[in-house]
């Protein structure tokens, strides 16, 4: 409160308010003093350069961020779900062409499963 | 009169009875009866809606448990059951539900145009749907149900769609279906084990039974893992989130509507209902590999919606980050936690349901979603521009409305739980007001866009019907923001039941969260 009714104050003298004239000669001169009041002093006029920091961190690199992170959605995580289906598409038009439909096929298919099967039994019994 | 429905042991059957019967008798109306089919259709889901407040006024929230509760054997010799009950949670689930559908059938008058009949009749069956997942105590019961929402939805999308629908219906159908499947088959062995434990299948499928006896320690890992997946993609979480996007962009408004309002509030229910309590011990294992999941979720949901070019792609991966907060906030195991994430997902509902809306009041007059041919529509269509303005700041988390109520809640527990996770989820909320500052700003500031222009006299505001659905959305908005014990009172008890289940453990693993617990 203390602080911010000297703030209030000094602000009148120095700027003016209501028919008090403005005393830019002492805002020059406290301010010009030295380095380091010099360097504040525009700090202060470019509002702490919170805006170009904001601008800077939200707009630019979250821009890029947010490219960046849609790229990896669309191509990578949809890539991976939409690859299943084209995979399962792909291995269903291969394999279905085993399904002949000719008897002597199936019948052939049956008698190398049981081969194998006999294969294994004996193999595994040992 | 009323008085004989109250406390009846079979209102929820009667609940879930109401839209069935309504779809039935839709299927006697000649389908070119417009009108008549659009009343009937609104008459039964009103009907539910007044169904569901006799539900909620025979309800008492000082009870423990469930209430009005209602059985049957269906499947005997499997013990399986026909049995319904209500808690907190699930009436506000109920509400939620019967609420949204009523508009969503009102906001359906005005767009869809082709084959009314058989949407009306989709519709209805969609909610009985819902309304038997939020009810259903016996676990194949709730499979079933969680079945049943699937088939409406895939012929919403699917036949009153966008021009992608196709692509998009496969894909959430296949997608939702590979993960209740591997659900079916958690519950399955969760029943099993059951009957191998006790020489019985009596009670082997039943809710309660099971959350008596509890669940063998060395299943729960992998029952956690089959219901999770089933959730996590409805929720939707991170990684599973992709079918959301191509979803809601082309299903009609209505239809994006109970998308975003219920049914991926069924994911949140799920894990809450199903996961923490039947599965404490692995809940506490694995509960943060979900935060982690969550976080992931809610800022990588919130980024990429800054970059969406379509205002509906927009709210669905606004959707993606603001669901991060319900999972966060269920796996951070406490009180405010689990509390926020019910809140979240009603609040959720209620404003992300309205956004829709309002992209859908758009498309009806310019047949386009594109942010970048927008503009301007502040100073033409002022009613519209509040209720964006209004509903995007609800949406942002302002103070006052209900977006804020579940996420501070949520936040809260997440720092409780582990400070800089709280402050991670925190970030998400400004990027959560850049791309809704964004929206507004491309869609409702600035000059009139030369699209838009030349629309001329069709660029209308908001109409009568339109802003009939709006309207009591608005007011829920305002009402659970400023009065949040409306929903909390309701779900006090239930959230200290489930988190007395998960507790003992939670206070071994997370020490912080001991003076929480009941």
């Amino acid at each position: 409160m203390t602080v911010a009714a000297i703030g209030i104050g000094v602000g009148i003298w120095l700027f003016g308010f209501f028919g008090r004239r403005a005393r830019p000669d002492v805002v020059e001169r406290t301010t010009q003093r030295n380095r380091l009041t010099r360097a504040l002093y525009r700090a202060s006029f470019n509002k702490w350069w919170f805006d170009d920091l904001y601008s800077l961190v939200f707009y630019r690199f979250g821009g890029r961020l947010a490219n960046a992170v849609m790229w990896f959605d669309v191509r990578i995580i949809d890539g991976v779900v939409n690859g299943t289906g084209s995979v399962t598409q792909a291995t269903g038009e291969r394999v279905r062409h085993i399904q002949t439909g000719r008897v002597q096929n199936y019948a052939l298919g049956i008698a190398i499963g049981l081969v194998v099967m006999i294969a294994l039994f004996i193999l595994l019994a040992r | 009169m009323i008085d004989d429905f109250l406390a009846r042991p079979d209102l929820l059957s009667l609940l879930i009875a109401t839209p069935l019967l309504g779809a039935i008798v839709l299927g006697f109306v000649p389908g070119r009866r417009v009108t008549l089919i659009r009343s009937l259709a609104l008459g039964t889901a009103g009907l539910a809606f007044v169904t569901s407040l006799l539900v909620a006024v025979s309800f008492d929230s000082s009870q423990p448990g469930f209430q009005l509760v209602q059985q049957a054997d269906w499947i005997a010799f499997l013990g399986i059951q026909y049995k319904v009950g209500v808690d907190g949670i699930s009436l506000v689930m109920v509400l939620l539900t019967t609420v949204l559908t009523l508009i969503s059938i009102l906001a359906s008058f005005g767009p869809i145009q082709t084959r009314v009949k058989e949407y009306m009749i989709a519709f209805l069956v969609l909610e009985v749907g819902m309304l038997g997942v939020f009810l259903a105590l016996d676990l194949f019961l709730f499979y079933v149900f969680w079945e049943v929402v699937l088939v409406p939805m895939y012929l919403i999308i699917g036949i009153w769609g966008g021009a992608n629908r196709i692509y998009a219906t496969i894909k959430f159908v296949i997608y939702t279906l590979v993960g209740s499947l591997l659900m079916l088959v958690a519950i399955l062995a969760v029943a099993w084990s059951y009957q191998q434990a006790t020489g019985s299948w009596v009670g082997a499928f039943d809710y309660e039974t099971l959350l008596a006896e509890g669940v063998e320690p060395t299943l729960q890992v992998w029952a956690f893992l089959g219901f999770f997946l089933a959730f996590a993609i409805k929720v939707p979480m991170w990684p599973f989130h992709t079918w959301l996007p191509d979803a809601h962009t082309e299903a009609p408004t209505a239809g994006s509507v109970i998308l975003a309002g219920v049914l991926l509030k069924l994911g949140g229910y799920g894990l809450i209902r199903f996961n923490l309590p039947l599965f404490p011990d692995a809940s506490q294992d694995l509960a943060p590999l979900v935060i982690a999941l969550s976080i992931i979720g809610m800022l990588y949901g919130a980024i990429v919606a800054i970059r969406q070019p379509d205002l509906k792609r927009l709210i669905a991966y606004s959707s993606v980050s603001h669901m991060g907060f319900v999972t966060l906030g269920i796996f951070v195991l406490g009180e405010q936690g689990l509390q926020g994430a019910i809140f979240q997902m009603v609040a959720h509902g209620v404003i992300t349901g309205a956004l829709f809306l309002l992209v859908g009041v758009i498309y009806e007059r310019t047949h386009d979603r594109t942010i970048a041919r927008m503009g301007g529509l502040g100073g033409r269509l002022p009613v519209f521009a509040t209720l964006m303005v209004f509903f995007s700041l609800a949406s942002a988390g302002l103070p006052g409305l209900a977006g804020f109520v579940g996420e501070f809640l949520v936040l809260l527990g997440a720092v409780d739980y582990q400070a800089i996770v709280g402050f991670v989820a925190a970030l998400t909320i400004i990027f959560a007001a850049v791309y809704l500052l964004f929206m507004v700003q491309n869609t409702i500031f600035g000059e009139l866009s030369e699209f838009l222009k030349g629309l001329g006299s069709k660029l209308t505001d908001v109409d009568r019907v339109e802003a009939m659905t709006l309207a009591p959305l608005v007011v829920l908005t305002v009402l659970l923001g400023l009065f949040p014990a409306l929903v909390l009172d309701l779900i006090r008890l239930p959230v200290s039941e489930i988190l007395h289940v998960v507790g003992g453990a939670a206070e071994a693993a997370v020490g912080s969260t001991a003076g929480l617990l009941p």
